[in-house]
């Protein structure tokens, strides 16, 4: 069971992380980006279950999520 | 059960917003510097020389020590660094337009010469920095802002394959192309960035690596139709894999 | 008699001067009239554990260069006045970041096309913007080879003290002149700090150090807003001119040769000012109170010396230089402030500013009709 957490401050909604889940535990979320980029920031759904397998770390440009297991 | 952290942003990352456009992969580039220089254990003796382009601004959160060059001269200014401090490992880090354009010269004599350093060339396809405009790596048929109809063999010529064209040289010791949009893309280019950094390391030569970075500004494409977009236009073109290694 | 005095053409001694005072890298490109430094060194610099590079063009000499002074060492690079020209790109950049170097420029006359003939043209590209952003940097011009040698130790010097590229100027008519040169005048490498900047300030060479980002120039950090950018930049130009005025200041170099009872002067740099000294001699014969002021810093100029002139005095200044139209002749009138009669002896094509020239203007000049 994993867990991710996106860096609002730095995420700029390119949506690569929701793209390459290969679980598709990603979608676009209702909150913002922090730093007045003004997109929307990736989040988890619910009722899916995250490996931990950091695809979507690695393929995001701006190195906003931390992965947890 | 205690919660472990499996991934997360290097240290040598600045926590900052970059410069780079939503979607543009010279983000991946940064974070394959940082984490090889730390798999690696080279943080205390890289420097990384960088060209202009887009990546000016964007390498600002890279915590690595750099030093910046003109446009295209990247390799010179590298190749007098590395000649006085030949324990350091050094990279120049340039994009198409300042590598294979203005700069050609400079990268190709750089190569010739065996200069013992790695360019890593990352090749988003067009001019991005001024606003999208025709590079000598535009495919055929690709719209920019000075190819508003489509790049044409008759106008323009054909796009430059760099990391061929170096791995021609005698001097060159190493050249590849990766591409930065899927995870398996990515892992693979990372291990050409290493490969070519573990070949500078025990003073082979001139390496190059070549990155097929993603420019959604450009392609003006949305962000799930990049992959798709770069299969058709991009990969025919410019075949990702291992030039050259001697 | 002569001590440790060497035989050597001038191109050679530059080199010479280059390694003796510590300069560790060297790249050119072949241009006559400075080949014979390349040749010189090619052969000398293995020899004592320094780096000879020949660049692919001058743009990438330069570059080189830029790249061996970020390195923290010694660096030189030689051109002529076409190759300063490809070279003018990395200029502004070079004075922008402070990369200490001696940059060499034996002149040539005019644009590409008109040969390799002496000249003095490159005065106004050299002392008036220093590439694209207007910037100046020190320019020397020696009248002799032994003082060719010593400026070479003197503009490293001045280069390594203040961070600055440091430019010297001088015609084939004195770098390719064989004259016996005392090297133990040259100042040699002083080691002054010169760390390598870098944004993290991490120290990537442990003897050494680095500088920390915020003494660096143009690297940008996320805590600055496009406000303290601009703030930043600002100070960052001030602190250059800051530096000019000090070098004008601190280390001015300009000779005055006679200039006690003098009613006239020449004003004289370079090869012709060697010819000056001579005309001085005749026009006294003649019975005209000539002196000669002859500057060898060219940037900063030497105001004062000119501003102190005193109109009473002195009935006319001579402005000798090998170009036209004319570039030095506008600074000696900028500074004598017009209230002395300012005139110009001037020559193109190759002709040297010989005694016969500077005599045959000063007697159209100031001569008793």
């Amino acid at each position: 069971m994993g867990r991710i957490v996106v860096d609002r401050s730095v995420c700029k909604g390119c949506g690569y992380c929701i793209q390459f889940c290969p679980k598709h535990v990603l979608h676009m979320g209702e909150q913002r980006n922090t730093s007045g980029y003004g997109n929307h920031c990736p989040d988890m759904l619910e009722g899916t279950e995250c490996v931990a397998c950091a695809t979507c770390a690695i393929v995001c440009p701006d190195s906003a999520i931390t992965v947890y297991r | 059960m205690m919660e472990e952290i499996v991934y997360q942003r290097s240290k040598y990352l600045r926590p900052m917003l970059t410069y780079y456009c939503a979607g543009c992969q010279h983000g991946i580039v940064s974070k394959i510097l940082v984490e090889l220089a730390e798999e690696m254990n080279i943080v205390n003796n890289l420097a990384i020389c960088y060209g202009i382009g887009c990546y000016v601004a964007g390498t600002m959160n890279l915590d690595l020590d750099m030093f910046p060059a003109l446009h295209g001269r990247a390799c010179a200014v590298a190749t007098g660094f590395k000649r006085m401090r030949p324990n350091q490992l050094v990279i120049t880090y340039q994009g198409d337009g300042d590598c294979a354009s203005i700069g050609l010269g400079d990268t190709l004599q750089a190569a010739a010469r065996g200069e013992n350093f790695t360019t890593i060339m990352v090749n988003n396809q067009n001019y991005g920095c001024t606003g999208g405009q025709l590079a000598p790596t535009t495919p055929i048929g690709m719209v920019t802002n000075t190819s508003p109809y489509g790049r044409s063999v008759e106008a323009q010529g054909y796009p430059i394959r760099m990391a061929e064209l170096v791995a021609n040289l005698d001097g060159c010791r190493y050249a590849a192309r990766g591409a930065l949009t899927t995870p398996a893309q990515i892992r693979q280019a990372k291990k050409y960035v290493r490969r070519a950094l573990e070949l500078q390391q025990q003073g082979h030569g001139y390496t190059f690596v070549e990155l097929l970075s993603a420019c959604p500004s450009t392609y003006k494409v949305p962000f799930d139709k990049v992959k798709a977009f770069q299969e058709e236009h991009v990969y025919p073109v410019f075949p990702t894999g291992v030039f050259k290694e001697e | 008699m002569g001590g440790n005095k060497i035989v050597m053409m001038g191109n050679d001694a530059m080199g010479e001067a280059a390694m003796r005072c510590g300069c560790k890298f060297f790249a050119g490109y072949p241009i006559s009239p400075q080949t014979q430094i390349l040749d010189y060194l090619a052969k000398e610099m293995p020899k004592r554990g320094c780096t000879f590079l020949q660049a692919d063009s001058e743009l990438g000499a330069i570059n080189m260069v830029i790249g061996a002074s970020i390195a923290g060492e010694r660096a030189m690079v030689a051109s002529s006045s076409t190759g300063l020209a490809l070279m003018y790109e990395a200029f502004g950049a070079a004075a922008d970041g402070g990369f200490p170097m001696v940059i060499v420029d034996v002149t040539r006359e005019g644009a590409a096309q008109t040969g390799i003939k002496a000249s003095q043209s490159d005065y106004n590209m050299l002392t008036k913007s220093f590439g694209d952003g207007g910037l100046r940097v020190p320019v020397l011009c020696p009248s002799t080879v032994q003082e060719l040698a010593e400026l070479v130790g003197l503009a490293f010097d001045i280069a390594d003290r203040y961070r600055t590229p440091v430019v010297i100027m001088t015609e084939p008519t004195t770098s390719q002149t064989i004259e016996a040169v005392d090297f133990d005048k040259v100042i040699p490498d002083k080691h002054y700090d010169k760390r390598m900047y870098t944004p993290s300030g991490r120290d990537t060479r442990p003897e050494k150090g680095a500088l920390r980002v915020e003494d660096s120039p143009h690297v940008y950090t996320s805590e600055f807003g496009p406000e303290t950018m601009q703030i930043y930049n600002m100070r960052h130009f001030q602190e250059i001119g800051e530096k000019c005025r000090k070098i004008g200041e601190n280390e001015m170099i300009c000779e005055s040769y006679m200039m006690e009872d003098a009613e006239y002067v020449i004003a004289a740099f370079g090869a012709p000012a060697r010819y000056g000294i001579d005309s001085v001699k005749e026009l006294r014969r003649e019975g005209y109170k000539v002196g000669m002021i002859r500057p060898v810093m060219l940037y900063p100029f030497p105001e004062d010396v000119f501003a102190a002139l005193d109109p009473k005095k002195i009935k006319g200044v001579l402005a000798v230089e090998m170009c036209i139209p004319v570039q030095f002749y506008h600074d000696v009138r900028e500074f004598t402030k017009d209230a002395i009669p300012v005139e110009s002896c001037a020559t193109a094509g190759g002709v040297i500013a010989d005694c016969d020239k500077i005599e045959e203007a000063f007697r159209a000049h100031f001569g008793k009709k």
